[in-house]
This record gives structure tokens, C-alpha cells and sequence, in this order.
């Protein structure tokens, strides 16, 4: 279990506060899962120095290579990771004729406003209900991202593991980002918690 | 023609409203801050790639053989498309399996690489380093698809 204050920040000393309040959008009131990213940069100073900027955008939590783990935004907060939200009954063979008609015309902004009016898990977590961990990774020249250290997995199943335990999230609540957006399909790819 | 008039005025004026200082739009949930690319005039566009299927899309289902560019959609894109944060490149706006790529040209005599992808957005290389993340909400030809 995890000792979390009443600023929403995780009192443990593998977990360092570097809170960011300018990526902070709004209260979340309830976490119904996570999602796991890699940043696009290959240090976590690059992202720690891009969140002081009053317009950007960031998730909760950051694990460097080496396994350092710092929570960068705080969990009453919500944080602006996810993207738009594909439908979550294609990927699990259950929409109902109404859906499937409707997924029928490509529109990634009328698909996630389909699901942003379902409660979790109908539909995938989402910005306002979810915790988001970036893991510091590059996108190589290829086009892929570097694959995640043996530190950075074994942070980020300690970490998966607590957040659970203290939150009640679900096993299967736990996702990678291109799982739930559509996304670079090697982003986390490597992640294992 | 009245009608579209007047829907073209109230885009302009949210538009605007939604401007900061430098340019920026605001940005929301789904959309990206678009800030002003700055971009010198163009000179001249080379295709070298187009129609094509991102190595990473590991589903053989996915075509691309639909999104072919032309020279006349590059030099739009590059010219309309405003910047957009890495991090919003690659976690708010959509990745998309098919793009194009190619070189471009400047006037002020400057080269650079250019990829665009088939929902809308693009990165520039000029030179070492960090690439310009683009993105062209109006770019709305029938190659690119809308979001
Ligand atoms: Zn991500």
C-alpha cells in the first residue's frame, strides 16, 4: 500500500516529487486505470524541463532509464496523456450493431466522443480517470522505439503493483498507450509489468 | 454562399479569441496549441517516397496505396500547417500508418526533410537535431483523412 498525501502526491522514498502543476488539468475524482507511455526524448531532464512551460502537457509519473522513479503531476489531478480514445468493443469483438454501423464512417472525433459518454470499462480509461507513467525512451531513426531497460520494468512493476493495490485498479485496466489511441504501435511495446 | 460567408467570419473570430500574444492557438483536450511554423518561402518540393506503410503498423489489413500526395499538397501543407509540441505530436494527435516523404527546398536556401502522414501531421529535419513537429488541420484534400 501506498502512503499518498493530501495533495494527491506518493509519500515513499523510491518515488521523488517533481511536481509539474502546469500540466495539472482539473480534479480527477476517480482512477480507473493506467496507461503506460514512452516519452520521445532519451533523458528525463528534457521532459521535466518541457513540463515548466505554462502549455504543456505531461502524465503522472516518469521513470528515467536507470529506474529513478519521479511523480510529476499529483493523483487528485488530471493530466492530458491519452488522446482521443478508440472504441474499446472493436478490440474486444463486442459492439452492438448501433456501434458497428456507426464505426463504419472513419472518425477518430466522433468515435472518442462515443466513448468518453461510456463509463470505464465499457470504454478504455481516459484522461479524466486515469494515471499516466511515461517511461524516458527515444523513437529511433527507423521510426521505433528504443526498447525499456531491465530498471526502468522493474520500477514500473513496482509501481504498477502499489498504485493498484492502494487505487483497487484492475489487472486488466492497465494499459499500453497504443492499446487505447491510435499511436506509434512500438510506444511501450517493450514495457512489462 | 451568405451562409458560408458568415460561418467563415464566426471560425475567424473563435479563431482569434482563442489566440494568445505569440500566435498560439489554446489548445484543448483533443487539439493541439498550433503555433506559427515561421517557415521561409518554399522553393521547390521533391517527392522521394510516396503511398507508404510505417515499418511499426504490423497490420497486414492496413493499406496505403490510397494516401499519394502531390507536389501541389506538400508545398500547401508545409506552407498551412502550424508547429506543434513534441510532446502533443506524439501523445494527443493521432499516429497514422501512411505517409509521404520527401525534400524541400527554401528560398532563403536552406534544405530539408520533410514526412507527412495521412491524418494531418508532419515533422520537418533542417539540419542536426530536433526535428519541427507540423500539424494542418486545413489541409482537408482527399488524400489526407479528416480526424
Ligand atoms: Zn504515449
Amino acid at each position: 500500500m501506498l502512503l499518498i498525501d493530501k495533495e494527491g502526491m506518493v509519500v515513499n522514498p523510491r518515488v521523488h516529487a517533481a511536481r509539474a502543476t502546469s500540466i495539472e488539468r482539473g480534479q480527477m475524482k476517480l482512477v480507473s486505470g493506467i496507461i503506460v507511455h514512452q516519452t520521445g526524448g532519451s533523458t528525463a531532464q528534457s521532459s521535466l524541463s518541457s513540463y515548466k512551460n505554462p502549455s504543456a502537457n505531461g502524465a503522472h509519473f516518469l521513470i528515467e532509464k536507470d529506474g529513478t522513479i519521479y511523480q510529476t503531476a499529483s493523483l487528485s489531478q488530471q493530466t492530458w496523456h491519452v488522446g482521443k480514445l478508440k472504441a474499446r468493443c472493436l478490440l474486444e469483438n463486442r459492439c452492438t450493431p448501433v456501434e458497428i454501423k456507426a464505426l463504419k464512417t472513419f472518425s477518430p472525433t466522433a468515435e472518442n466522443k462515443r466513448e468518453i459518454a461510456k463509463q470505464a470499462p465499457a470504454r478504455f480509461p481516459a484522461n479524466q480517470d486515469s494515471i499516466g507513467i511515461e517511461l524516458v525512451g527515444e523513437a529511433q531513426a527507423n521510426g521505433s522505439y528504443v526498447a525499456v531497460t531491465a530498471a526502468q520494468n522493474d520500477s514500473l512493476k513496482w509501481l504498477v503493483a502499489e498504485l493498484s493495490q492502494t487505487l483497487g485498479i484492475a489487472p486488466t485496466e492497465v494499459f499500453r498507450h497504443p492499446d487505447v489511441s491510435r499511436k506509434n504501435p512500438t510506444e511501450a511495446s517493450t514495457a512489462a509489468w | 454562399m451568405v451562409g458560408r460567408w458568415w460561418i467563415a467570419a464566426a471560425l475567424g473570430l473563435a479563431a482569434s479569441l482563442a489566440q494568445a500574444n505569440d500566435g498560439c492557438s489554446a489548445g484543448s483536450e483533443f487539439e493541439p496549441r498550433l503555433c506559427p511554423s515561421k517557415l521561409p518561402a518554399i522553393k521547390q518540393v521533391v517527392i522521394q517516397q510516396n503511398g507508404m506503410k510505417s515499418a511499426q503498423e504490423t497490420n497486414p489489413a492496413v493499406r496505403c496505396d490510397g494516401f499519394k500526395l502531390s507536389v501541389r499538397q506538400v508545398r500547401q501543407f508545409l506552407a498551412r500547417a502550424g508547429e506543434v509540441d513534441k510532446q502533443d505530436a506524439l501523445h494527443q494527435l493521432d499516429w497514422s500508418p501512411c505517409y509521404a516523404s520527401g525534400e524541400v527546398r527554401f528560398k532563403d536556401g536552406r534544405v530539408g526533410l520533410w514526412q507527412i502522414s495521412q491524418f494531418r501531421q508532419g515533422s520537418l529535419r533542417l539540419g542536426e537535431g530536433e526535428p519541427v513537429y507540423l500539424y494542418c488541420p486545413a489541409c482537408r484534400d482527399r488524400p489526407f483523412k479528416q480526424p
